[in-house]
């Protein structure tokens, strides 16, 4: 069962007409993305557009001050919409998943789908400076209609991965390949087992380049240490599901990237 | 319907069980336990090995490098301590827990394996690194 509820119908139609990208935000190494995208929904004031329901999502109610909302949400700004998930991802559930963010982009008739994780780095301890962290592409939009020249020219330059990919992002992945939609990865070193604000700040840096966001890092730097207190229990929780991925693709989650 | 029919199904169905057990399983297992009494935050940690050496790395927010200690209590156990430069309220790590604040770090880390001794620590980014050696 996959049900998303739209709880701001007006908004919805806004987003629909505006041709925004949607951008994906899940736990995965480094909880790069999750907390670049909870950066991205208080900087820039989100609206709440609704939820997914499905029975592949954990029991989990997310209560905020007493106000309980739903643990996959998705969010609207001027410039972007984001999908974010707080819960992680079963691997039993990447696929649900998948087909859960496609639904939402195409009822959003979003025009690219973003993704981002960590690459795990052995010896991210020694890149102290943000500036120096490896920030990889990888896309599937180039020969395709809509995407801005910006983007376009950012991504040419840009170094590429090569390798494998496994976690939820992967099944992402397979799923736009399938229906053509256009989308893009990008990888950045992190802590393999710790949560990375600091990379979430190279993040949001490369999408403040990408689409004009302009939003300012600092605040999410001086905060890191909090953050990584604040989701030591979600690092713990993602990390055995990428454990368990491995169990059941007979290959290690660990050091798969160039 | 043939017996091989139903053998397949509850092949099937035991393969399910089964799963669906290791991810409970794997959910509930290693979670991080903070020593309230002691108003102790336990801290991320992992370990790694090479053929001498076993390499501990602890993830310490905000700890002052000057109160770091590390102790080995056996040949298989570690322990880690520090003391947290700004006490953390607790309602910031978990709003469930009583009213108090965390003042320090504190883990007891078993090891893979028997080791030696400790043959150097390093503190960058709040994150500490043990090398301890095996036998």
């Amino acid at each position: 069962m996959l049900e998303i509820i739209w709880t701001n119908r007006e908004s919805l139609i806004k987003s629909k007409l505006a041709d925004k990208p949607l951008f994906v935000a899940a736990p995965d190494t480094g909880l790069l993305s999750l907390i670049a995208g909870a950066h991205l929904i208080q900087t820039l004031k989100a609206e709440l557009l609704g939820y997914i329901d499905a029975d592949w999502i954990p029991p989990i109610s997310i209560v905020n001050n007493g106000d309980p909302s739903m643990p996959i949400r998705i969010y609207s700004t001027n410039n972007l919409d984001i999908l974010l998930s707080e819960t992680p991802i079963l691997p039993s559930a990447w696929r649900h998943f998948a087909i859960a963010t496609y639904q939402v982009a195409i009822q959003l008739s979003s025009i690219l789908v973003i993704g981002a994780t960590g690459i795990p780095n052995p010896k991210r301890i020694e890149i102290q400076d943000i500036n120096n962290l490896r920030v990889l592409y990888l896309g599937k939009f180039l020969d395709m209609e809509g995407i801005s020249q910006n983007i376009r020219e950012k991504y040419k330059l840009a170094n590429k991965f090569t390798g494998t990919l496994a976690g939820p992002y992967s099944s992402l992945i397979s799923l736009m390949i399938r229906h053509n939609m256009p989308f893009i990865m990008i990888l950045i070193d992190s802590y393999p087992e710790y949560p990375d604000p600091e990379s979430a700040a190279k993040l949001v840096e490369e999408l403040n380049s990408l689409f004009n966001l302009n939003v300012d890092v600092k605040s999410l730097l001086d905060r890191g240490a909090e953050i990584r207190l604040m989701a030591r229990q979600l690092a713990i929780q993602t990390k055995k599901h990428q454990l368990l991925a491995g169990q059941k693709t007979g290959a290690p989650p660990l050091n798969m990237y160039v | 319907m043939s017996d091989e029919f139903f053998e397949d199904i509850m092949r099937e169905l035991r393969r399910r069980i089964k799963e669906l057990e290791t991810d409970v399983t794997s959910l509930l297992k290693g979670e991080v336990i903070d020593d309230i009494d002691d108003e102790a935050i336990e801290p991320l940690s992992t370990i790694y090995e090479t053929s001498d050496t076993i390499i501990v790395t602890v993830d310490m927010p905000l700890v002052k490098s000057d109160t770091i200690e590390t102790k080995l209590l056996s040949e298989e156990h570690l322990l880690v301590k520090g003391e947290i430069k700004k006490h953390i309220e607790s309602h910031k790590i978990d709003s469930t827990y009583p009213y108090l604040t965390f003042k320090r770090y504190k883990k007891l880390i078993s090891l893979p394996c028997k080791v030696k001794s400790i043959k150097r620590l390093s503190v960058r980014g709040d994150i500490v690194t043990i090398y301890l050696s095996k036998y």
